[in-house]
């Protein structure tokens, strides 16, 4: 199993979000999540991602704990998209897109330009971005450098939240072309939230959060 | 017993309530600085792989860059000040032949072992650890910490240790721009008076002063100096929360902690070399 979670329990104080919350996914699949205002559903990826103190339960992604793993091991396991944010402010895209390999697998700059390239044809994101700042692009354009950030060490696991949001039908068609052409390729599992029901359906799984816990998602138009 | 103050009306209390504070905010702050300079000095080991020495070595040349060389500019303006003022100051006082003979004990005893450390240090605190406070201030409160634990990058090696290394380096940099500049235009003041003074003598009347335990002090000085300025820079940045008000008090906060640690050691650091 890509990723296996038993008996998560996720409590902020004063609002208990998850409790007994179970999901196994094997690897190559899209698994989507509903996504509702406040649902909790950005609070669960983080969680996956061991991002969260406090978190009780089992997680584990290839067989490994996530708490166990070191700062390599957890770069080279699970990598997370963030919705908003998530780039650093001083590093142009560029450096920023290449800081994971940079960091851990020590590529030469060569080898990293041409899978920065790769990746943007994927996501048809214009390399003239790439000298930019965070502050230069719009939501959408960092939501797109953050996803190719995540993807760019072909992580066992990818946690995109909210790709779609504030994405014409053409640009989410172009991003989730390139997430299908990418999992085709790579053996990696991927947790997509979003709010469009249409989404959802396209997804090898889909699931939504119902009394603290994921339930399979069912198509109300069907 | 019946409650003869009311709780707030209690001097003694207070008084011993906000002595007991404030030595535990004391207390606090040295923990967390001591804290903040082992985490950051620990991620050095990082060093050890090729990679991640390459980007450190990236974001200490943008470090050292705006901390140390970009300080050129303001260091020669005040450098060139405080030769042309000292110099004219000392001739009401020595005639020209005896300052020109002097001019070597006279130049390491003001420049080199108070001068150049005081105003270098105050420049690193006014431009620099200003500077360091309001963007690692930011990047904590926009969460950038936590990205970076996201992505399985050490933020202290990443974000502070650039700081730590730069900030005493560059010190010691700023010291030798500063000494030079003041030389020069100390020259320049010495030979509009009396143009048969050789810029050679000069500088070996200088530098014959220099013996190596003036250079061990200087970069003492700059050393934990440089580390004390970055350090706490650091500590207030890291207090800071989403508040944009916060950043603003952790500035104000971090700059009077600088000069006073800062003047003290410089202090401490005089009286110890040279009482």
């Amino acid at each position: 199993m890509a990723l296996s979670v038993r008996n998560l329990r996720l409590e902020y104080p004063g609002k208990l979000l998850f409790e007994g919350l179970s999901l196994e996914l094997p690897n190559q699949v899209m698994c989507g999540i509903e996504a509702s205002v406040l649902g909790g559903t950005t609070s669960l990826l983080k969680g996956l991602a061991g991002l969260i103190e406090g978190i009780t339960g089992i997680i584990e992604v290839n067989g490994r704990d996530i708490h166990s793993l070191t700062g390599q091991e957890q770069a080279e396991l699970v990598s997370i998209s963030y919705e908003e944010a998530g780039l650093i402010s001083f590093l142009t895209i560029h450096q920023n897109i290449v800081l994971p390999l940079e960091y851990h697998l020590g590529k030469d700059d060569a080898a990293n330009d041409a899978r920065v390239k790769m990746f943007c044809e994927m996501f048809e994101l214009e390399t003239a971005l790439l000298l930019c700042f965070p502050h230069d692009l719009n939501d959408v354009q960092i939501r797109i450098v953050n996803l190719i950030r995540a993807l760019i060490v072909n992580p066992a696991l990818c946690l995109i939240d909210e790709l779609d949001s504030g994405m014409h039908e053409e640009m989410i068609d172009a991003a989730f072309r390139g997430l299908r052409e990418f999992t085709k390729n790579n053996e990696t599992t991927m947790i997509i939230t979003t709010s469009q029901d249409a989404l959802l359906v396209q997804m090898d799984c889909a699931y939504k959060i119902e009394s603290r816990k994921l339930v399979e998602f069912v198509d109300a138009r069907r | 017993m019946p409650e003869i103050y009311p709780h707030k009306e209690r001097p003694p209390d207070t008084l011993i309530g906000a002595l007991v504070g404030a030595g535990v905010r004391v207390l606090q702050f040295f923990n967390d600085v001591i804290g903040i300079t082992w985490v950051t000095l620990k991620s050095a080991r990082l060093l050890q792989n090729p990679g991640k020495r390459r980007l450190f070595q990236r974001l200490f040349k943008r470090q050292l860059y705006s901390t140390g060389v970009r300080a050129i500019y303001i260091n020669v303006v005040v450098g060139a000040l405080v030769g042309v003022l000292m110099i004219s100051k000392l001739y009401d006082y020595l005639p020209g032949e005896a300052l020109a003979t002097q001019f070597g004990s006279w130049f390491l005893l003001i420049v080199i072992r108070e001068l150049g450390p005081l105003v270098s240090g105050l420049i690193l605190i006014a431009r620099s650890g200003t500077a360091v406070t309001y963007e690692i201030g930011f990047l904590q409160s926009r969460g950038e910490f936590r990205v970076l634990r996201g992505l399985g990058v050490d933020p202290a090696y990443f974000f502070l240790l650039p700081v730590v290394i730069a900030f005493p380096a560059s010190l010691l940099i700023m010291f030798i721009y500063f000494d030079i500049v003041v030389f020069l235009s100390s020259y320049v003041m010495i030979w509009f008076s009396d143009p048969s003074v050789d810029f050679v003598l000069l500088s070996l009347a200088v530098l014959e002063q220099i013996q190596s335990g003036e250079l061990l002090i200087n970069v003492l000085k700059a050393l934990i100096g440089g580390l004390v300025i970055g350090v706490v820079s650091i500590h207030f940045a890291l207090r800071v929360n989403k508040d944009h008000q916060s950043i603003s008090d952790a500035i104000s906060t971090s700059v009077t902690a600088q000069l006073a640690f800062f003047l003290l050691l410089n202090l401490l650091l005089s009286y110890l070399a040279y009482r």
